[in-house]
Parts: structure tokens; sequence; C-alpha cells
């Protein structure tokens, strides 16, 4: 018997136990009945154990080139290098349901592991929910997307990953991503059992704070590594091409990004109960749906590798998602009542709501152009697609409004805003914007949208920088410290805050990054030895062709000598690349010089091998590097709200009394 | 090397279902009474803590009226206080280590 065969029974036996752990959990957790509560949870761990040993024997069978296995034979070949066939585990269909199944074993074991003695009356349901998901995927790869079918002859090689997967960041970006999409599964199982046990206040909320926190984080590097892939590999120029699984992976980060932001209305103020159980349904069926579109092939797209039928077994779990959600909450419609109304526009929960209906306003703008085509054809037989200008038409004012609310929301006061308050917190960043606007306009530019990037941006920056003096100058008086250790307590004892502030800052240089792209130079010129092209500030020479070798590939490489005014020359040199396997697909590997204020990007189009002339394409894209730049301060600032220690940890670690000696005299300390 | 590769797999797999299996095997504690436990009333007297003193930044960095402030805290402190009453009570009445969701 060969080993690979477990990898079938492993997945039968985790469907049997996930089946088992949906059913228990429940029943368990209705009648309070310990034995089938531990049975329930562990059978999470149970399954987990068997989702990791398919997932190892699989990764063993590309890593062994057990071409007998029809999914190997599929997506790898004998002379790849072993790494991407470790990451061509995740290469196809079968494989990335494999991925999903075990991040969520581990996304399961970890959130049951925490919550079972926190939140012991929501543990068994919320385990139940997530084994309900794990029935869904193992169910998927054991009857219909099989990854161990196994052929009856041994092929002496196998048909290759495709090229352009082949490629460091796109290694990293599925994991990522699904890391991000996975993840949501943690916090809407929760909130199915806050439902199922009628405990609506903020309790779940609190403990789910970074069970969004960390998908929302893993969401925005997957989306990064995403974008930064389709830059250097696709060979087009730009960073976002609205193609359809791009936006199936943007639509959870703004609907996932409101959610973090109004579960602090809940927490607060008691309001947005139902908005957030909602929303957080709308997110975890968001990254259903982009696990659908790639794998569907529904809608045409570079991603979309796979065709297959199990596209309507995806909408089918989709439907019992969304309609199991909006039962539960019907039936608890009583306790999902505000605690409080929104007694003003002017103040923090207005800015929340607008913020909140803005960022989902976009995702719903990205839903409707994604899916346009889709639903057209289905209503009306002809397929219309919209492009691009559909989405930069509808998103770009919608963006810019967004900016100004990141300025204005974390200013404003709570429940309503003074005149007072108002004067005193948007006196300055106010004059900033201006100041920028102007200066913006007299230094030429005119485009309304870099213009308002220029201006909300800098309000944006001052808003943080005023509120981090502010902090900081009261943490100097209250503690008698500088303002260097001050500014580091500050943060450090208010990490949620202070890192939602540094992830403003990003979300501020990202945005200058995107409005770069509106003044992109692009020259397309055939080129011989010993010519010579302007293309923006840059003169690009060209001196030939090079045939070069690669580990499975045979690569023509032209080489460009780039000068910038009376600069050092930096050589530059754009590939295209042959992979001669059965698909024989060729790639273009394109050149970039990176610079803090643009980006040459060059591109080889094609060669002519009698003559040595080249087609080549050249662009130069200013900014491009902030947005890189900026994903990284975000990632840094979800870092920091990260790692904020759970309320109380750090008290009693360092006082270590027992809680029922703690007066109200223990809740005092300044910022 | 593939038939003991088998059969450890067969064992892990065997190990994965007896995991689930054990509480019901091993039979042993009667139903809960209990809906909310100590811990969740630990939790409920830490967030109150955190958010008095983030109410206190609030206030510090103007985004909180003194009436508002003066308004919230005298709340939140009550709640605080009526929250340790109960971990106190929950204690007294809870002496023993049988924690929920023990595995």
């Amino acid at each position: 018997m060969s080993v690979y065969r477990l990898g079938e029974l492993a997945l039968w036996v985790g469907l049997g136990l996930a089946l088992y752990g949906a059913f228990v959990g429940h029943v368990g957790g209705k009648r309070r009945d310990p034995r089938l509560i531990e049975s329930a949870l562990r059978s999470v761990f149970g399954t987990a154990i068997c989702v990791a040993f398919a997932y190892l024997l699989l990764t063993l069978g590309f890593l062994n080139d057990e071409f007998r296995l029809a999914y190997v034979a599929d997506n790898a070949s004998r002379a790849m290098p072993p790494w991407y066939k470790a990451t061509a585990v995740w290469g196809g269909m079968e494989g990335s349901m494999l991925l999903w199944a075990l991040i969520l074993a581990g996304y399961s074991t970890a959130a049951v592991w925490i919550h079972r003695r926190r939140q012991p009356d929501l543990a068994p349901h919320a385990a139940a929910v997530l084994q309900t998901i794990m029935a869904f995927f193992l169910g998927v790869m054991v009857f219909s997307s099989r990854p161990f079918v196994m052929l009856d002859f041994t092929p002496p090689d196998g048909l290759g990953l495709n090229p352009l997967l082949q490629n460091r960041w796109m290694a990293a970006h599925p994991p990522s991503l699904y890391l991000g999409y996975v993840g949501w599964s943690v916090p809407f199982a929760f909130a199915m059992a806050a439902l199922v046990r009628g405990r609506l206040g903020a309790d779940w909320i609190v403990a789910m704070r970074k069970w969004a926190l960390v998908p929302f984080l893993f969401l925005t590097i997957g989306n990064l590594m995403g974008s930064h892939w389709a830059y250097i590999e696709l060979g087009w120029g730009g960073f976002w091409g609205w193609d359809p699984v791009e936006n199936s992976a943007i639509m959870p980060w703004f609907v996932g990004a409101a959610f973090v932001h109004s579960i602090m209305i809940q927490e607060k103020r008691g309001m947005l109960k139902m908005w957030n159980i909602g929303l957080v349904t709308a997110v975890f069926s968001l990254t259903i749906l982009g696990t659908f579109v790639t794998r569907s092939g529904i809608i045409e797209s570079v991603h979309a590798f796979a065709s297959t039928d199990i596209g309507f077994i995806f909408l089918g779990f989709l439907a019992v998602v969304i309609g199991s959600s909006i039962a539960l909450s019907w039936w608890r419609s009583d306790l999902l009542k505000s605690e409080n109304r929104l007694e003003s526009y002017a103040s923090r929960e207005s800015a929340f709501l607008f913020n909140n209906l803005l960022l989902v306003g976009i995702g719903f703008a990205i839903w409707w152009g994604t899916f346009f085509p889709f639903i057209s054809e289905a209503v009306t037989g002809e397929r219309i697609s919209v492009g691009p200008p559909f989405f930069n038409q509808v998103n770009g004012p919608l963006s810019i409004a967004l900016l100004l609310l990141v300025g204005i929301g974390p200013m404003i006061a709570w429940r309503k805003a003074s005149r007072r308050n108002l004067q005193r917190n948007f006196r300055i960043p106010l004059a900033v914007l201006a100041v920028a606007g102007v200066a913006a306009v007299a230094l030429g530019l005119r485009q309304w949208y870099a213009v308002s990037v220029v201006a909300f941006g800098a309000f944006v920056v001052a808003t943080v920088v005023q509120e981090l003096w502010r902090g900081t100058r009261a943490r100097m008086r209250s503690k008698g410290v500088g303002p260097g250790p001050a500014l580091l307590g500050l943060i450090g004892r208010n990490r949620r805050r202070y890192g939602g502030y540094i992830v403003h800052l990003g979300v501020v240089l990202v945005f200058a990054g995107v409005a770069g792209a509106l003044f992109v130079t692009e020259r397309a010129v055939r080129m011989r030895p010993g010519d010579q092209v302007d293309v923006g500030p840059f003169t690009v020479l060209y001196q030939g062709t090079d045939v070069e070798g690669g580990p499975n590939y045979t690569a023509t490489v032209a080489n460009l000598t780039i000068r910038d005014g009376d600069g050092e020359p930096r050589r530059m040199r754009p590939e295209r690349r042959f992979y001669p396997t059965a698909q024989e697909q060729v790639t273009t590997e394109v050149a970039i010089w990176s610079r803090p204020f643009e980006d040459l990007y060059a591109v080889l189009e094609s060669y002519q091998p009698g003559s040595d002339a080249v087609d080549v394409t050249l662009l130069v894209n200013p900014m491009v590097l902030w947005i890189w730049i900026g994903g990284g301060v975000m990632v840094l600032g979800m870092l920091i709200a990260l790692s904020t220690p759970r309320p109380g940890t750090r008290r009693r670690r360092a006082t270590a009394v027992p809680a029922g000696r703690h007066g109200s005299e223990a809740i005092a300390g300044g910022p | 090397m593939t038939p003991f590769l088998v059969l450890a797999g067969l064992w892990l797999l065997l190990g994965a279902v007896w995991l689930a299996a054990y509480p019901l095997i091993a039979g042993g504690r009667e139903p809960r009474e209990s809906t909310a436990g100590l811990s969740e009333l630990e939790a409920e007297k830490d967030r109150l803590v955190q958010e008095l003193h983030e109410l206190e930044l609030d206030r510090t960095t103007g985004k909180l009226s003194d009436e508002d402030y003066r308004a919230l805290d005298a709340r939140l402190k009550r709640r605080a206080v009526a929250t340790l009453e109960d971990i106190d009570a929950a204690r007294a009445e809870r002496p023993s280590r049988d924690e929920p969701g023990r595995l």
C-alpha cells in the first residue's frame, strides 16, 4: 500500500471528526454537559492532526516527484527547484483547499485552546461552527476536488507549475492571503456562538478584537504581496489592475476594516450590535466568495487558473452561512438593540459610522464591478465587463472622503463634540490642510485627486502628530520624564490606540504612492545595439542581449545602461524566459530601478534574433516605493496594536494581588 | 520503510479519533449549572480597568468634555466595584479548581 493513500483516509477521518464536533459542540453547549463539551473541543484537535498529516503527505509527494499522484503530476516537474516544489502544493485547486483546511485547523485549535476557559459558554458553539466550516472544506476534498487521486501509471515527468507562479512573492502571497481569509472564521464562529447563547454584549467583541486584527493584518500583507508580485512579474507596469481575483482579496479587507473600527463603538457605547454581526458575516462570506471566484473560473482572470464545477458547491455553502446569520439575528433581534442613540452628527460615533459606510460602500462598489459581467450574462445573456475606469471613478471620491475621515475620527469627541473640542483639536490640522493644499496647487499639481491626497494626507499626519504630542506632554508631566521615554511609554501603555494611529500614517503613504500613478510616463521603442532613448529624467542605452540558463528555463536578457544626469550609470537587465515544459510558456521578468520618488521600469517585450533588435517598454512610475513603505508602516502599526497585553495581565504580573482586594484605587493611572 | 510509515500513519489517525472519544469513554463529571464563570468576571474587571484608563487619556487629549468624563468615570467605577464584589462572591462559592472547559 502506498503511504499516499493514507492522505485520503486522513481526510475522511478528519471529515468524520469535524461533523461529529459540529453536532456534539452544539448539543453539549446547550445541555452544559462537560463530557460532550470536552469531546467537541478535542475533536477540533483531532481534526487538526488529520489535516496536518494529509498536508504533510502531499508535500512529501511533491518533494519526492511522486507523479502517480495526479495532482503532483499536474503541478510539478522534476526540474523545478525544491522550494517551488514545496510551494506548488497550493499551486492548484486541490492543494489550495488543503492549505485552507490546514490554516483553519491551526486557527481553530488556537481559538478553542485559548477561549475554552475564557469564554466557556461560547467555546463549544464556536467550536461547532468552526468544525462545520472545516467539514465543508474536507467534504469538497473528499467528494469533488481530491488531492490524493492516484493514476494507473507513473508519468516520467509532471507538467510543472505555471511559470508566473514561480516567483518568491507569489510563493508567499497565497499563504498570507489565506491566513487573512481563513482567520475571519474565528470572529464569525464566535459571533454565531454569541447569537446562539444570547450573549450579545461587549464580551464576544472584546474576545474577538485580536482575532479580527490578525486576519486583517494578514489580508494587508497578502494584498501588498500580491500587488508587488503583479508589479514585478506581470510586466504591464502597474501594481493594481482591478482583476477579479485581486478584487476578491481586497473586498474583505475593506469590510474587515469597517468591522475593526465599528467594534470599538459597540465596546464603548453599546451601539451597532446588529451592524457588527452583519459585518462579520459579510467579511466571512466575502472570504468564501473570494475562494469561490479563484477556484470556480467564472470570471476570466490570470489568477483563475482552475476551472471546475465546484462553484455551485461554494455558492450553496455561502447561502447557508448568510441564511444562518440572518435567521439567528432575527431570532435574537431584541438583544441586538442599541444601548445608546446617536446624539450628534459631530461625534466620534458619527465619524465611525460614516467611516463604516464609506468602507462598506467601497467594498460594495468593487463587488458590483467584479460581478457585473457575471450578473449581466445571467440576466441578459450578454457579458458586459466594466474595467479600471469604473473602479477608479467610483472609488476615487469615496477613498478621498475616507482619507479625510481617517483624520477626523480619532480627534473628534465622543457623544457630542463641543465648539471648544472642535477648535482645540482641529485648528492646527485644518491650517496644515489649507497650507498643504495651496502649496500643492502652487507647485503645479492640477489633478483633484492628487491635490486632495496632499491636503488631506497632511491633515491626517497633523492630527496624528498633535495626538502624539499631547499624550507625550501629559505623560511628561505625570511621570516626570523626558519626551523620548514619555513617547515610548505612551505608545507602550496604549498600543491599540497608537498602533492604530501608526496604521493611519501608513495609509497616508499608500495614498501618496497610489496618487503617483496619475503621473506615469511611458515609452515603447524598438532598439538596436547602441541605440539611446530618453524617458523622464533617464537616458537608456541598449547594448545587446545575452542568453542565460536558469534551473528550469532559458532567458534572453537585454543589457541596458541607464544614466540620470551626471550620476553613476546603472545596469538594468529585463528578461524573457522560456520554460520548456509541456506547457511551453514564456514570461517577462521586468527590471526595476527603484528610487524614493520614481521607479524606472523596463520590460523586454520581444527580441529579433537576427538583428539583435529588441522591443522595450520603459515607464517612469512616480512614488511607487511609498506604497510598499506605507504598507510596511501599516503592518508595523497593526503589530503594535496586536501586542497589547490582555487587560489586567500586566497589572497581575506586577502586583499579584488577589482581585477581591483591588478597589477602585487600582483603576487610577495616568496616560 | 513504507510499511512502517503506513502503520505509524494509521496509529496517528487512530490517536486523533481517540482524542475526541476519550472524554466520553472516561466518563466523569456531572452537567454544569453555572453559565458565567469566574474567568468571565475577571475578564470583565480587566476590561473595565482598561476602559477607565482610556477614558482618562481621552479627557487628557481633549476628546471628552469634563461633564462627560465625570459621568462616564462614575458609571464605569460603579460597574467595576460591582464586578469586584461579584468576583469575591464567586470565589467564596467556588473555592475548588473546578474551572469550566478543563481539558
